[in-house]
């Protein structure tokens, strides 16, 4: 992560590809001039360890960013394209005030809801800034939208927030 | 009838635009045997609300939609066999979390009409019009995509950067 400018994508993946690595899932993101990607690549010669970690210092040093590099052990591995059968998506805004994003979520924990996707805005507005945040969880311990409604309605009628929440709509063909 | 194949992306077949069924041209007795095939292999599919012949392989302009059983679907026609298919009209959208036989372990999120009119022949030849919504109009255009050889993959979008993201980007 670090200052967006163009060449990060370019210059860290050609450090994998020159040590062998396959890249798996990637996502990036951009808020405000930030960027950030995390990446899961797959390096078959593990001897290219340490070349790897030369490579990224430099890329490190050269873009003016931060890498992180942590190995995934196998056990811990999860193979691409395990879909929760259900999600639901949470929509949640109002005026900004602080708590927002931590009322919402500590609810959805003390569920035991995973949240699988999250981003949040700030709008400015004729009456102050308002917050728009949409939240996607994992919807295996939810039995339907009511219940998760129910579930947040209070903390966010408490903040004076809206909310809406739906079930992702799917269609396997 | 027969539980046929399904060929997956990166077969090329699937990226091929197929040919209009001409009846003159075309052996009934071996049309309506694909079409009963076709109609095997959708039911015995997980998903099993849509299929095209392309995906088994025969580039022909044929599809079968059944959205009946999927509890998300407001209107069904039931079980639809539609040779020819053309969407002559659409409006609204839905975006759909979609996912397909053959590109497998793979969903992602795409923009449809919500209303379609649908308009082709039935597996007798006979012209047929069929107005819809929602999920099964979603079906119908995906079917019909893989007529033209596109995949939902060729549609996805980001609803993150079509939500919010108005302004500061262009």
């Amino acid at each position: 992560m670090g200052k967006d400018k163009p060449g990060i994508v370019a210059k860290v993946s050609e450090v994998l590809f020159k040590v062998g690595g396959s890249i798996e899932g990637s996502r990036m993101s951009l808020i405000q001039g930030e960027f950030a990607i995390i990446m899961i690549f797959h390096l078959s010669d593990e001897s290219k360890y340490k070349f790897l970690m030369k490579e990224i210092k430099r890329v490190e040093y050269e873009m003016d960013i931060e890498v992180n590099v942590r190995e995934i052990s196998e056990d811990e591995y999860v193979e691409f394209g395990k879909y929760p059968e259900k999600e639901f998506i949470l929509n949640v805004y109002g005026a900004d005030k602080p708590g927002i994003v931590f009322n919402v979520t500590s609810i959805l924990y003390m569920n035991d809801i995973n949240i699988i996707d999250l981003y949040s805005d700030i709008v400015p507005s004729d009456k102050g800034k308002i917050y728009i945040m949409s939240i996607t969880v994992d919807g295996s311990n939810i039995p339907s939208v009511d219940f998760l409604k129910n579930k947040v309605e209070k903390v966010c009628r408490e903040m004076g927030l809206e909310i809406s929440v739906q079930e992702a709509q799917k269609l396997e063909m | 009838m027969a539980n046929l194949e399904i060929i997956k992306f990166p077969d090329e077949r699937l990226k091929v635009v197929s040919s209009e069924v001409i009846k003159e041209n075309e052996n009934e007795a071996t049309l309506q045997t694909l079409i009963d095939d076709l109609i095997e292999t959708m039911y015995s599919a997980p998903g099993g609300i849509g299929i095209s012949s392309p995906q088994v392989a025969v580039s022909k302009r044929i599809i079968i939609v059944d959205a009946s059983h999927h509890k998300k679907t407001t209107i069904s026609h039931g079980l639809v066999v539609l040779i020819n298919p053309v969407i002559v009209y659409n409006d609204g959208f839905i975006v759909v979390r979609e996912g397909c036989m053959s590109v497998p372990d793979y969903t992602g999120n795409v923009e449809r009409s919500y209303r379609v009119v649908v308009r082709g022949l039935d597996r007798n030849f006979k012209e047929i019009e069929i107005e819809t919504e929602g999920m099964e109009a979603v079906v119908f255009q995906h079917e019909i995509d893989h007529l033209n050889g596109i995949l939902f993959i060729d549609r996805i979008k980001n609803p993150a950067t079509d939500l919010f993201r108005r302004k500061k980007y262009l």
